[in-house]
């Protein structure tokens, strides 16, 4: 049985060659010296074998390592260090800088999650305190679940021809545990707030799947990896401008970035639906926006920056295209966060109002530019 | 969970109850009635202030906003009443620290008045010139509380970084950097040097440049000019109505400013605009202001030649129209005694956020006021302000709260 | 209305291309920023804002030059000065930190010059009695111990041109300096 289980996480591993191949230090007439490969160092030993074999088998390798948790929490690190480094900088301040000087502060997040850990979480009078404390967690159901969808290269959990649209139904649910922790909280500020994270998502979803949809008509599929092995020349970026164009405002607003942070807008209706949280669980709740904007960034660059395309890095095998996969959504990840330094936020009814005219009608530009660049893709000629 | 009660020997006031604190008790009534939803916005909100506005919503727009101020009373008029004359300078320009020297420019005038003092000509000028570098700075200050009640975090650093240069300019004129106390009856305190005044044109030119920065990236931004554009209008009628002052009267297309109108100190030697705009709303209330940094920098400006034109010295005048060059060592013998005729002296001063009204009573007798009347202009607006806030959607709250740059303890005072 | 010119303002109502030139604007300014940042910030325990001269600080009493005539304690607008009486007979001030709002009124108040100012106002202690400084801490001034001292630089704003420049300069051996 656990014979047959190794052999099945075996059979199916990530190929790293620098931690699964031997690493030789050495080479002379009759000696080779070498570091031997680290993974077979568990190799005979029974249950350690199993778990490293698990931990390198390709589904889970994807939603735990990249693009998966480990990834995302990275991201997040980054980013949040990034953007209020870079906001203090446009604003003529130094930012985190205090906790580790010599590195630019950049472990402030971490030293900021640690505060969370040890603040009291206050659970108020009036909430409904099951699912108040239970909507956070649950959140990391529909930030996780598209990973199973969304491969990095070779590394995949589920190969599926429709996964764009399975990653983007399954993103669409973080929307409803927002509303839903919104209710929970039962507070006069965390309704408005729920109010209008509803209201926005009624704004932009409609217009995000369009774009999404016209990319897929012109690869003719909806499989990540075919869509990205379609864009090996030419990326999606400039096949279809108006579709980026939409699904980047989109994704500002489904992420509540700058111009479009109504929903916890924190001057008017102070972090809206998560106003009553404290402690870890404000912290949770607070990354919820950037694992989204993660995930978000993520399809941005399949979709149309040609996703895990790049040069090889032999050294790093299967880790390769992840790591552009990576570096192309940190990429987009840090435009998003720039904006905070020159925007102000739009009122709800603008943004509806944006939604439902200006950017729809991109999103329809963008749906017929797709249908003809379809329609040319299928005779061939592109 | 355990709840924990604090034994408080205390029992609230029952009027806490009986009367209407915090609302009264048929406006809960009368809300669920119309469909509407009473929000609480303060006093302990980002985006309030020190104050309480009890908004009545109606889906998303704003039937009535009902202000609770007073959180921030600290009784000035009463304290006024058992201090000597010269200590009351530092308390009156306690409501807005920001904007020190018109604070305290307006009740020195009152005692000036009474004691029918004419203030040497270096002095007017220096008083005109940090007034209008205390007008730049509290408009900066403004426009940041603005910036950010509208999300806008650039535009709520740089204005108060530049904000930092007046500071500085007062720092160097009169040793503190809020909290002046500059301006004495019969002049002021200290003379102020040819490298200051060299430092405070060259912040003026500062300040200009970087406003063009700031201009791009929060002023004209389009996001900006959406939220703000046709929000909380007054319209010039309304706004005469309601008894709104200051650049927010200017921007309802009134041409009112007390400078002009009545000039004090050195206003009617120099040339700037009255800046007037016809829309009323938050956009136009804020442009207002915007133009009125331009026309201070001018004012600084041309007070700053004229001082260095100017001999130095002779910058107070004591009550038996002595000529003092400074005014250190014989502060108390000339100022402490200050005993004012019977009577009732009232000026009207352009502080920033308005006309700002000042009345002594004295009886002839004490050397304390008998009553200090102070009407600030955040007082004035407050009424216009509520009005203004009716038929705006929820949002618009902020940007409303921002354009008036309603500062709560320059009204509670 | 004397002789003052009115300006008539018009908000700006931008079309299409004007706006997307205004966000462009915005953008460009912001990313200017970003690469070449014209920063103000101080980083407060390190470097220290330089004091120009006559900064109203925290005071340091002659008492040799005070003739007790009480006159900086009827002008203190915050009740800040108590006069206590010494070993000598006479009463001399002390001032009362938690009180004192920094107005300088006692300095200029001394016919004879007792007051001095100095160029420090950290105010800052652990007890709220040891706010009250009598006389005989009055004359040494505040005093903060070497090994307390973070400061490295002071910095006083310069400008040059269209320039902001921070100069700075090492911290003086004394932190603390009276002026004259
Ligand atoms: S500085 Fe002002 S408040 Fe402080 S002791 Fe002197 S007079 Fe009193
Ligand atoms: S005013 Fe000067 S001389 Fe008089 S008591 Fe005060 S310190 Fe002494």
């Amino acid at each position: 049985m656990l014979s047959y289980l190794l052999e099945m996480f075996r059979q199916n591993s990530v190929g790293i060659p620098l931690i699964t191949r031997k690493v030789v230090l050495y080479h002379t007439a009759n000696k080779i010296a070498y570091i031997p490969p680290l993974t077979s160092l568990f190799a005979k030993i029974p249950i350690l074998n199993l778990i490293v074999a698990l931990i390198f088998w390709k589904p889970f390798f994807a939603v735990l390592f990249a693009p998966g948790l480990v990834c995302i929490l990275i991201a997040i690190l980054f980013i949040i260090w990034f953007e209020r480094k870079v906001t203090a900088r446009v604003q003529w301040r130094y930012g985190p800088l205090e906790v580790s000087r010599n590195v630019g502060g950049i472990i402030q997040p971490m030293a900021d999650g640690m505060r969370y850990f040890f603040q009291e979480v206050i659970v108020h009078r009036e909430a409904h305190k099951p699912y108040f404390l239970q909507f956070p967690l649950i959140t990391f159901l529909p930030v996780l679940l598209p990973i199973l969808v969304i491969p990095a290269g070779t590394i995949y959990a589920i190969n599926t021809p429709y996964s764009i649209l399975v990653a983007i139904a399954l993103i669409s649910l973080i929307p409803m545990i927002i509303v839903a922790i919104g209710w929970a909280s039962n507070s006069k500020y965390a309704y408005v707030g729920s109010l209008r994270e509803a209201m926005m998502y009624f704004s932009y979803e409609i217009v995000l799947m369009i774009a999404a949809m016209s990319m897929v008509i012109i690869y003719g599929s909806a499989n990540a990896i075919e869509i990205v092995k379609e864009q090996s020349t030419i990326p999606g970026i400039l096949l279809n401008p108006f579709a980026a164009l939409a699904f980047f405002v989109a994704i500002a607003m489904a992420t509540s970035r700058f111009p479009f942070e109504i929903p916890e807008a924190d001057q008017e209706v102070v972090f809206g639906p998560f106003i009553e949280y404290t402690g870890i669980i404000f912290g949770v709740v607070m990354t919820l926006a950037y694992e989204k904007l993660y995930l978000l960034c993520m399809l941005f660059s399949i979709l149309f920056l040609g996703g895990w395309n790049g040069p090889f890095i032999p050294p790093l095998g299967d880790l390769s295209p992840a790591l552009w996969l990576f570096l192309k959504t940190i990429g987009l990840m840090m435009i998003f966060v720039f904006f905070r330094t020159f925007y102000a936020r739009y009122r709800l009814d603008q943004a509806l109002k944006i939604g439902w005219s200006k950017l729809m009608a991109l999103a329809m530009v963008a749906l017929i530019t797709g249908l003809g660049l379809g329609a040319v893709n299928v005779m061939g000629w592109l | 969970m355990d709840e924990y009660s604090i034994p408080v020997p205390v029992k609230p006031p029952a009027e806490i109850e009986s009367l209407y604190l915090p609302v009264p008790p048929w406006l809960e009534e009368k809300s669920k009635e119309g469909d509407e939803l009473v929000l609480f916005v303060g006093p302990q909100h980002g985006g309030s202030g020190h104050m309480r506005l009890i908004v009545r919503v109606h889906g998303d727009v704003i039937r009535e906003v009902i202000p609770d101020p007073g959180f921030v009373h600290r009784g000035v008029e009463k304290l006024a009443e058992n201090k000597l004359y010269i200590q009351n300078i530092p308390l009156v320009e306690r409501p807005a620290i920001m904007d020190c020297i018109n604070m305290s420019l307006g009740y020195v005038r009152a005692i000036e008045k009474a004691l029918d003092i004419e203030v040497p000509e270096r002095a007017k000028y220096i008083r005109t010139m940090l007034a209008e570098v205390c007008r730049i700075g509290t408009h900066l200050y403004d426009a940041g509380i603005l910036s950010v009640f509208l999300g806008h975090t650039t535009g709520f650093m740089w204005p108060f970084a530049l904000r930092e240069l007046t500071c500085e300019i007062l720092m160097r004129v009169s040793g503190a950097r809020i909290t002046a106390s500059y301006v004495v009856p019969g002049g002021v305190r200290r003379d102020v040097d040819r490298g200051t005044l060299n430092f405070i044109s060259d912040a003026m030119t500062y300040i200009q440049q970087k406003s063009k920065d700031f201009e791009k990236v929060f002023i004209r931004n389009p996001v900006t000019i959406a939220r703000m554009k046709d929000v909380g209008v007054l319209s010039r009628k309304e706004a005469i109505k309601y008894g709104v002052v200051g650049p927010f009267l200017r921007a309802s297309g009134v041409e009112y400013d007390v400078r002009a109108v009545e000039p004090y100190d050195a206003y009617d030697e120099l040339t700037w605009d009255v800046i007037v705009a016809d829309d009323g709303d938050s956009y136009s209330r804020f442009l207002v202001r915007v133009n009125e940094i331009q026309q201070s920098i001018g004012i600084v400006r041309q007070c700053v030649k004229a001082l260095k034109d100017m001999p130095e010295g002779k910058i107070a005048v004591d009550t038996k129209g002595k000529m003092l060059d400074s005014v250190k060592g014989t502060f108390f013998r000339t100022f402490g005694r200050l005993t004012l005729p019977a009577g009732e002296f009232t000026t009207l001063t352009e502080a920033s956020r308005g006309t700002l009204l000042y009345t002594i009573v004295s009886d002839g007798k004490s050397n304390a006021p008998y009553r200090l009347r102070v009407v600030t202009p955040g007082w004035y607006y407050l009424k216009g302000f509520m009005e203004s806030l009716k038929g705006c959607r929820l949002a618009d709250l902020q940007a409303v709260y921002g354009s008036f740059g309603y500062f709560p303890p320059e009204a509670d005072r | 209305m004397v002789n003052k010119r009115i300006k008539r303002i018009k908000p700006p109502s931008p079309d299409f291309v004007e706006s997307v030139k205004y966000h462009l604007e915005a953008f460009g300014v912001a990313l200017k920023e970003a690469i070449k940042p014209s920063r103000m910030t101080i980083q407060y325990p390190r470097e220290l804002r330089k004091r120009p001269k006559g900064f109203r600080g925290m005071l340091v009493l002659d008492v040799n030059k005070c003739i007790s005539c009480f006159q900086c304690t009827f002008v203190c607008p915050a009740n800040a000065i108590h006069m206590k009486k010494a070993p000598n007979g006479k009463y001399y001030p002390c001032v009362d930190y938690a009180k004192c709002i920094f107005c300088h009124y006692c300095e200029e108040t001394c016919t004879k010059g007792a007051w001095k100012s100095t160029n420090f106002m950290d105010v800052a202690f652990s007890r709220v009695e040891e706010m009250l400084l009598t006389t005989e801490k009055l004359i040494n001034g505040p005093e903060v111990p070497e090994e307390e001292r973070e400061d490295e630089y002071m910095v006083e704003y310069e400008i040059r041109g269209s320039k902001l420049e921070l100069k700075k300069e090492y911290s003086p051996e004394k932190l603390v300096e009276v002026e004259d």
